[in-house]
């Protein structure tokens, strides 16, 4: 899994490339602790290269909303596709985390 | 293991989108278990939600909304122990949504219960972190969450309205300890024994005048109808709320 972050004003967007397993979360959950030790408040998550995620990327995005929130920040995602967006909906995901249908609109709404 | 949890949920993920919802809740259920060995609640929590929802998406009859709401509460549990209030509390609403769509209003009530908690502790674990306007508005919500738990259990539990009944009683016979009444002509410090009579006729609204509050005990007695306006409809709105649905 490839992550790139970029800063588009206050957003911190992350991008993720792959699939996200067991192994890639670990790695996705460092970036997004790095990202926090930056001070980081505002961070959205794109998930358009993502091709496959586990209960470890799901969770590790429940940890990182909440670690967001707790900083006084807040955590969006958005270019799910159907298959992603249906995970988030099983696991009622999309009630805690705020899903944008693509970049320009979650950044015009951040 | 892990290598055989990740290949579980491709394999899972690969059925639900199939809608072979049987095959993927073994999965997930399977997956689930082995991240519960290995004590990584949230994982777990996100399993068993997901195994949940697989038996909720194939529904089509009323028990199998039971096995999802038991799964839900798994999940619910999960994130408990992770220290995840939030999406516990989230976990065991809609367990409880299931439960009550299989009319089964036992583990409802308790699911219900269990979900306002969870959400009472979320606020505490998170209230510090939050805006000013959030710190105010969750410190509002929280009094009020506990003292909805301690006076009747969010509605399903009307005994609590009955112990704080009690101890409201008891708590209020010892003040009038304090004070004096009069009775009969004549001014007394009551005893205890007179204290709790007095009591039970002001908190249950009966009044029969044979014994009036004087000065501090006046207040008292006002606090304590006041209090009772309460209570008693409480009481009975949770009695009702929780056996009328059997």
């Amino acid at each position: 899994m490839k992550i790139l972050v970029n800063r588009v004003d206050e957003v911190t967007v992350v991008i993720l490339d792959g699939e996200l397993n067991v192994d890639d979360s670990i790695v996705m959950r460092e970036a997004f602790l790095k990202i926090l030790k930056e001070g980081a408040k505002e961070v959205m998550v794109d998930f358009e290269k993502v091709t496959f995620i586990g209960s470890a990327g799901l969770a590790t995005l429940i940890e990182m909303m909440q670690l967001l929130r707790k900083a006084g920040g807040r955590l969006g995602c958005c270019n799910i596709n159907n298959s992603i967006r249906g995970l988030f909906e099983i696991t009622k995901i999309h009630k805690l985390i705020t899903i944008y249908e693509n970049r320009a609109l979650a950044l015009k709404s951040f | 293991m892990i290598d055989n949890i990740k290949s579980m949920e491709i394999i899972a993920q690969g059925f639900l989108q199939e809608q072979k919802y049987d095959e993927a809740l073994k999965l997930f259920s399977e997956a689930a278990a082995s991240y519960q060995d290995l004590g990584q609640h949230q994982q777990a929590a996100v399993c068993f939600a997901l195994a949940a929802g697989c038996y909720e998406s194939k529904a089509g009859t009323q028990s199998l909304y039971y096995y999802a709401s038991t799964y839900y509460a798994k999940a619910a549990k999960e994130a408990e122990a992770s220290g995840d209030f939030e999406y516990a509390s989230m976990m065991y609403k809609h367990a409880g949504i299931c439960y009550e769509r299989d009319l089964e209003f036992v583990g409802f009530s308790e699911c219900f219960y269990l979900s306002k908690e969870c959400y009472r502790k979320s606020l505490v674990s998170n209230l510090f972190n939050r805006k000013r306007s959030d710190v105010f508005r969750s410190i509002i919500l929280w009094i009020s969450l506990s003292f909805s738990s301690l006076l009747w259990g969010h509605g399903e539990r009307p005994l609590r309205t009955v112990g704080f009944g009690c101890f409201l009683v008891l708590f209020s016979a010892f003040l009038y300890t304090q004070g004096y009444f009069m009775a009969g002509g004549h001014m007394h410090r009551p005893n205890f024994l007179e204290s709790i009579y007095f009591s039970v006729v002001t908190i249950t609204h009966i009044g029969y005048g044979d014994i009036m509050p004087i000065g501090f005990d006046k207040g008292v007695a006002v606090l304590q109808e006041f209090a009772g306006i309460f209570i008693m409809p409480l009481f009975l709105t949770a009695l009702c709320r929780k056996y009328l649905r059997f």
